[in-house]
């Protein structure tokens, strides 16, 4: 018998090949770590369910292929996307300043309200081999008015953050859009449009 | 080959390896698949299962050539007052129809007619004198009399009729016809040049004077009009619409109609749902809940497979290799993360097929993806049976009416405003309690009336109530109480608080109004006194 969620989310990981997007979808999903580098044929998905403040949340997690060579054919599974997870590795400057071409896929693929979580990957290394300064990926997310996470898979640090942000993220945009919606509807029962005044005097 | 797999193991070939994980997903026995003879008939009549095109991602090619929600679009076109465009691109193609299918047997060299006991031969000159009586014929009845040329013409007659007449009387007709069929095509392309294209035609539809001007040239061809004679209009009409209003369409209500009446016509394939990704959403959730989640993971790594070596021609073989070992290893290896219980025969297969001098071929995969295609479709037909599917179509009727009450009071041209709904979003966390609980029904009750109700007493109080469609009620005492006139222990009507509030009434006017009522009060009391008679006149009578 299966349980009955109140919600199922869709969301979508994207970012360079070699960022680490399986390996956070794994760690996430199965609770695993697989050091081993295995690259993603197209698209795969795995499902968790979260308790999000007490309520039951299903989250469909897409992981897809970051490779050059599968980036036509992802494209399309952008579009039912609800929220998207946005990888660059901060060893990796150049996976880093590819976050612009991946920025604007989702604005040319995906819904226009979807909900995006800049994460930077392999936060446990050493400083020495950090490429990307934790200020330039904060300066980017707030350019873009997401919310900024450097997380790690090894050591499991900040990942179950990331993905709760992004599934309380999606379900606020849900609460407003449903307010703005109910607001919308008082106002036109409060105060008819002018044709309608016109109908009402009409003789019939 | 037991090498290679040694040193792909040791990842000299770049090929990932990783610690077979326990999985919760069932293998499926794909033997008793491989032995039915109803598999083996589905192997032959499956070609079409590469084609990557679902019914419900609907082009504009669908639209206009295949005729697929055509209505729908026609709607949507309506409302943005450029139907037009449609109605006229609808046209030309009817034309090219029309002109296909009334299309001259001038090209025809030979005409077979069979006869019942043999093959007839019918000469030049048997021919020529037929042609000559059907001359005649023709003048008598005040036909066109053209003369044809039949000095070449060597025709050889098979067909079912009895008699070789009858038959020479068709081919003639179909030569006398020519004509006609050429002016009948040319006053069919005069009108509708004059309807769309000229400079003064009643619909006008902004045609640039070089394609006026070319399709002017077709027309006034030497042979008469060609069947792509409009051409250049319609392709000129086919951009302007794509680029302009069928991606705005899309995003419409009235698309997710058109899905919805796809989705409700029984015919989906799992095809219509790997292409469609809200639909594949869904799919996946119930293989989760059937524990076959691997079987669709599996299908889609193998269209991924295939298409980037199409793509890329196989250009780089040992990408292609590693990428083949990667789905090896998943899937088919004895130490398999995700085993899908491959006899052993197919998996011995798939290695030389991996082992390959030149590399793997894109088809490599194309037998287990055939058994795994085939095996998931079974699953399509419980998933159209399912509370998950029915789910999934009465939340795309439902974001349909949030659609329609969001555009209440605007054009559809207006549909990208912040109100507006992406209907995606909309349908994947439907399931969502704060929103069920702020959605509501704006929709226009349904008026219809099953005129078989109103023969059967138990399904007339069955019957959904519409709150807003009652005229009174009955009280417990039986008596009807309406909801328009004035109640004595309420101050005023429903009829009355309704022309209160859309209607303004100037204070003066209401102050007015009362005083006359206290007025006519007063008076009322001061007959009632007057008038009444004394009370020993009453005692009398």
């Amino acid at each position: 018998m299966a349980l009955d969620f109140s919600a199922t989310y869709k969301l979508l990981v994207l970012g360079d090949s070699n960022v680490g997007k399986t390996c956070i979808v794994h760690r996430y999903c199965d609770e695993r770590y697989y050091d081993i580098y295995i690259s993603t044929i197209g698209i795969d998905f795995k499902q968790k369910i979260i308790n999000l403040d007490g309520v039951p949340i299903k989250l469909q997690i897409w992981d897809t292929a970051g490779q050059e060579r599968f980036r036509t054919l992802t494209t399309a599974y952008y579009r039912g996307a609800m929220g998207i997870i946005l990888m660059y590795d901060i060893t990796n400057l150049e996976s880093f300043n590819h976050l612009s071409y991946w920025l604007r896929n989702i604005q040319e693929y995906a819904s226009p309200d979807v909900i995006k979580v800049l994460v930077g990957n392999k936060c446990d290394v050493h400083e020495n081999h950090r490429a990307v300064p934790k200020d330039r990926g904060q300066k980017i997310a707030d350019d873009f008015d997401m919310p900024f996470f450097e997380v790690s898979c090894k050591n499991n640090i900040n990942i179950e953050e990331a993905f709760l942000t992004l599934a309380r993220k999606i379900r606020e945009y849900r609460e407003t859009k449903a307010d703005a919606f109910e607001l919308k509807e008082r106002d036109n029962v409060v105060k008819p449009s002018v044709s309608e005044t016109d109908a009402s005097k009409c003789i019939c | 080959m037991i090498k290679f797999w040694k040193s792909a193991a040791k990842g000299k070939s770049g090929c990932p390896v990783r610690p077979p994980e326990k999985t919760s997903e069932t293998t499926v026995d794909f033997n008793n698949i491989l032995n039915s003879t109803q598999f083996l008939h589905d192997i032959k009549d499956s070609e079409d299962i590469f084609e990557k095109k679902s019914k419900l991602s609907l082009s504009l090619n669908d639209t206009l050539l295949k005729r697929k929600a055509t209505t729908y679009f026609m709607q949507y076109m309506e409302t943005i007052g450029q139907h037009l465009l449609v109605k006229c691109w609808l046209d030309l193609e009817d034309f090219k129809s029309h002109f296909r299918n009334t299309d001259n047997v001038r090209k025809n060299n030979f005409v077979f007619c069979k006869t019942q006991s043999c093959d007839l031969y019918c000469d030049h000159s048997h021919l020529q004198s037929k042609i000559e009586r059907k001359e005649k014929i023709s003048q008598k009845a005040n036909c066109h009399n053209t003369v044809i040329n039949t000095n070449n013409t060597n025709i050889t007659v098979l067909s079912s009729t009895s008699s070789c007449g009858s038959l020479f009387d068709q081919v003639v007709l179909n030569m006398y016809g020519n004509n006609k069929k050429s002016q009948n095509s040319t006053e069919e392309a005069v009108n509708l040049f004059k309807k769309y294209i000229a400079l003064e035609a009643p619909y006008q539809i902004g045609i640039p004077d070089n394609v006026r001007k070319s399709v002017i040239t077709n027309i006034c061809h030497v042979d008469g009009p060609t069947e792509d004679c409009f051409k250049s209009v319609q392709d000129m009409l086919f951009t302007r619409i794509e680029e302009n209003h069928f991606g705005d369409f899309l995003n419409t209500p009235l698309y997710i109609k058109a899905q919805i009446d796809i989705l409700t016509n029984g015919s989906l394939q799992l095809k219509d749902i790997l292409y469609n990704d809200t639909l594949l959403f869904y799919f996946t959730e119930y293989l989760e809940q059937e524990s076959c989640r691997i079987l669709l993971e599996f299908l889609m790594a193998i269209i991924h497979f295939r298409d980037n070596l199409i793509n890329n021609n196989n250009d780089n073989t040992d990408q292609a290799q590693a990428d083949a070992i990667v789905i090896y290893e998943k899937y088919f290896s004895l130490q398999a993360t995700n085993p899908l219980g491959f006899p052993t025969d197919i998996r011995l297969k798939i290695e030389s097929e991996i082992c390959r001098e030149n590399g793997p071929q894109y088809d490599c995969f194309d037998l287990p993806y055939r058994i795994v295609y085939m095996t998931v479709t079974h699953y399509v037909k419980t998933f159209l049976e399912s509370n998950m599917y029915y789910k999934y179509l009465s939340e795309m009727i439902h974001s349909v009416d949030y659609n329609m009450s969001s555009l209440n009071h605007k054009s559809y041209s207006d549909c990208s405003s912040e109100y507006s709904v992406s209907t995606q979003n909309t349908l994947l966390a439907m399931g969502d309690p704060v929103f069920r609980r702020k959605k509501r029904n704006h929709s226009v009750p349904d008026m219809t009336i099953d005129s078989n109700q109103l023969y059967n007493a138990d399904s007339l109080w069955k019957r959904t109530r519409h709150e807003g469609l009652t005229l009174g009620r009955i009280n417990s005492l039986g008596r009807f109480e309406s909801k328009f006139e004035p109640d004595p222990d309420k101050k005023e009507s429903v009829l009355k608080k309704m022309v209160n509030r859309f209607v303004p009434i100037s204070t003066s006017k209401v102050e007015e109004e009362m005083a006359w009522q206290i007025a006519h009060m007063i008076v009322k009391d001061v007959t009632d006194l007057t008038m009444a008679p004394p009370d020993n006149e009453e005692e009398e009578m």
